[in-house]
């Protein structure tokens, strides 16, 4: 075998694996997830069909006085807005009593979950440091 | 006289890069022009660079150390109240200093390799200098213009506190893990060098490989101690019950260590056959630049991280920039020299140790590709589609999985199998023993009720690999007893006289102790629970009593700590007392989980919340076998160290 048809075939190869890893990740669950604002989010129009109940992971900020919490019953309701267009709104239940420390209002918020019933229900909610954001904010500009 | 020194450490930085350019031409045109004593110059210019670099690194930890808050690294990484002993380490605690750090290091160890070999490798060392030079140069350029750890603040920005390094690094481990993980990124850069070297030179021979033996098995062994540091530290500090997150940051380190782990087995088929030599420098070539790639990604903020720096717009541009012109100068050097690197042999069977090695070749550049396609999948899924796609642990899990369990069956099968052809009989005289051993286990382990793929696959192929590392000792000493050696005598005689290859089967041993570990990964139990006042929760085996919760203030910090009491099968096993923390000053929260030990399984407890009314959410994981893991991390340094450690060898013997 000559060294290009052996370059070629492990060309193939590779490209062949990425393609069946690509087409193959969207059939399983929890191994891909969509990153958005709340805006992009829900101008996609989130419905109970998919792609609404692709698990996804938003980003936005707690709406102030939106916090409502049922720990006993094991949840957490709240809103998060968009980043740029607040108006943009996007009603959350955390279906977890496992709440992070820096979530309270005006928090910055990664909410991981789907949309269901009219709402996001989320699995986990991750909050960002005040520091960490203005740092990347820095590097964005 | 601190100010003298803070301002040398600063004009030595710019010095430094004036060494180093002179270090570099003057080992290009003393090679070149074949005049020894400019490469002799250049050799001190190396030693000099080495020397300005230490300056400028004592500089800024004399800033450090002397809180002048006016520099802005000192400010955003080191505050009055730091204990001194964490104030050296904010040196990598932020960009500006860690990058420095890691110049200073590769300086380090382009001094001590250009010392080791002052009467050695004469035609090499010009170029492996020029390399290292351009190397140094590189971070140099950034180090002083780019993210200066020197850079003063506005005046009106000057205030007599500093934000304080990150209180979650304020951990001992965080005192050596960046070091050893430094020391295994730049100790690529030697290797690197003289194969570089090697392919301008022409030299393609043993030597390049042979001298930097110890230089790459060094660096493979501190990035395999500074990625397990890592995991330990998460696990005791950022209270998620895990040890690994396959985040960008983790996976940046792992992707260098995959691919010199393929390295260190297949230049041994360079050694003893004359083949893949196209293969090993590939292999060298890749292992480096992905140790810049690494530090690119970890530093330029391109994939969204708990860890990354995340700072600078240009700075990831240049450095990318870099990696690219670094990799395929190097790679068009290879395409240069590919007609001088012909093998010297060919496979003769796919039954022998050859193949085997290959095949483990393989599978490590497909971890590495399954590895290198999840971190920068967000960023490709956003370039061609403009949505944002990440993915999560179980993608990892579930491609990287098939390969980890074949990877283990070929760390048995390896080291045991003949070279060229394997006869029935070899075969049968290696592998009977192990693999009597493995059903019996797996056999245990599917009457004991365990039905999941992965863990009896991994646990029966520990089983296997022991089995033949144990093997191979047994049959080791029992030749040397019958010469009339004492058992202990025989095991030192049979290490000292083969030390790489009894070393090799602890180093493999140690992987079996891990993935021990990770076996017991698939089994983790966790569960959050609102507990009030003396409410008691069962959890199998467990039963957690919440006694009570109080404040706890402190200078740095508030929070809460609860006192918990743990039973199992109704024995008290004791208190646990998970902690909570907000430090003010950076407004960083700190979990501390509270964990009760054991071999057969871990039961890690962290308060999630505390409400007015004095009821608490509690989170409990319970990891089983996952003390394997740290076990095998010891057991992995004691088998380098046997690997590296020089022993006298004695004068062998006719019949040895």
């Amino acid at each position: 075998m000559s060294k290009g048809v052996q370059i070629a075939i492990a060309v193939v190869t590779v490209f062949a694996g990425a393609a069946w890893i690509s087409t193959s990740l969207s059939s399983e669950s929890g191994t891909m997830t969509y990153f958005a604002n709340v805006g992009a989010y829900l101008d996609a129009r989130p419905t109970d069909a998919a792609p609404g109940t692709r698990p996804s992971r938003v980003h936005g900020f707690v709406v102030a006085d939106s916090i409502a919490k049922d720990l006993p019953a094991g949840h957490v309701d709240f809103e998060i807005h968009d980043e740029m267009a607040t108006e943009m709104r996007l009603s959350v239940r955390l279906t977890s009593i496992d709440i992070p420390d820096l979530f309270k209002d005006g928090a910055e918020v990664v909410v991981e979950g789907h949309y269901a019933d009219g709402r996001f229900i989320a699995e986990r909610v991750m909050a960002k440091c005040p520091s960490k954001y203005e740092a990347r904010e820095e590097s964005e500009a | 006289m601190i100010d003298i020194f803070i301002s040398l450490g600063e004009f030595s930085l710019y010095a430094a890069i004036a060494a180093t350019l002179y270090a570099a031409s003057a080992a290009v045109y003393g090679a070149r022009s074949q005049q020894p004593e400019w490469v002799r110059s250049a050799e001190r210019g190396i030693f000099a660079l080495f020397f300005l670099l230490t300056l400028a690194l004592l500089g800024v930890e004399t800033a450090l150390l002397n809180d002048r808050f006016e520099f802005a690294f000192v400010a955003a990484s080191s505050s009055r109240e730091q204990p001194w002993l964490f104030k050296l380490p904010a040196l990598w605690g932020g960009q500006a200093g860690s990058l420095l750090f890691w110049t200073w290091m590769l300086s380090a160890l382009a001094a001590f390799a250009v010392w080791r070999n002052l009467n050695r490798n004469r035609v090499l060392m010009p170029w492996v200098i020029t390399t290292l030079a351009i190397n140094v140069l590189f971070f140099l350029v950034l180090v002083a213009f780019a993210t200066s750890p020197y850079e003063l603040l506005p005046v009106e920005h000057v205030f007599s506190n500093g934000r304080g390094m990150n209180p979650l690094l304020q951990h001992p481990v965080m005192l050596i893990h960046p070091p050893i993980l430094y020391l295994g990124f730049t100790g690529f850069s030697i290797p690197f060098a003289f194969a570089a070297a090697a392919l301008i030179t022409g030299e393609l021979g043993q030597n390049w490989f042979r001298t930097t033996r110890r230089y790459t098995l060094l660096a493979w062994f501190f990035l395999g101690i500074g990625l397990m540091l890592g995991g330990r530290w998460a696990y005791e500090v950022l209270g998620w019950g895990g040890y690994w997150a396959w985040d960008p940051v983790e996976n940046s380190s792992l992707m260098p260590w995959l691919v010199a782990t393929a390295y260190l087995h297949s230049v041994m088929i360079q050694e003893k056959r004359g083949m893949l030599k196209i293969w090993n420098l590939v292999l060298i070539g890749l292992s480096y630049t992905l140790c810049l790639f690494g530090t690119f990604l970890t530093r330029s903020g391109i994939v969204q991280s708990v860890h990354s720096f995340a700072d600078a717009g240009w700075f990831g541009t240049v450095f990318l920039i870099y990696v690219v012109i670094l990799s395929t100068t190097f790679a068009g050097l290879l395409i240069w020299r590919a007609p001088m690197l012909r093998s010297e042999n060919h496979l003769q069977s796919l039954v022998s140790r050859e193949a085997s090695f290959l095949v483990n070749n393989w599978v490590f550049l497909g971890l590495l590709f399954i590895v290198f396609f999840g971190t920068m999948y967000p960023v490709f899924s956003e370039m061609l589609t403009d949505v944002r796609v990440q993915v999560g642990p179980p993608f990892f899990q579930r491609y990287a999985g098939p390969l980890a369990v074949f990877l283990l069956l070929l760390t048995g099968i390896g080291p045991l199998i003949a070279w060229r052809r394997a006869t029935w009989t070899n075969l049968r005289k290696s592998f009977l023993l192990p693999a009597a051993f493995a059903v019996i286990s797996c056999f245990a382990l599917l009457v004991a009720g365990m039905r999941q793929f992965y863990p009896i696959a991994f646990l029966t192929l520990c089983a296997f690999v022991t089995g033949t590392i144990l093997e191979e000792y047994f049959r080791g000493i029992r030749a040397r007893m019958r010469r009339g050696e004492s058992a202990p005598r025989a095991i030192a005689t049979l290490i000292q006289r083969n030390q790489r290859r009894y070393g090799g089967y602890i180093v493999h041993l140690s992987v079996v102790l891990m993935f021990i570990g990770f076996a017991g990964a698939v089994f983790n139990l966790e569960e959050t629970k609102l507990l009030k006042p003396g409410e008691t929760w069962k959890l199998g085996d467990y039963a957690i009593q919440y006694r009570q919760a109080r404040p706890v203030q402190h200078p740095h910090y508030a929070g809460a700590v609860a006192r918990l009491a743990l039973a199992r099968s109704g024995k008290p096993v004791g208190i646990l007392t998970p902690e909570k923390r907000m430090y003010f000053q950076q407004e960083q929260p700190a979990t501390l989980p509270a964990v009760s030990s054991g071999l057969n399984e871990d039961f890690y407890v962290i308060l999630v919340g505390l409400e007015p009314d004095g009821s608490a959410a509690f989170k409990v994981y319970i990891n089983p076998l996952v003390n394997w893991i740290w076990i095998g991390g010891f057991v992995f340094i004691i088998g380098n160290t046997l690997l590296l450690w020089r022993m006298p060898q004695p004068r062998r013997d006719a019949a040895a």
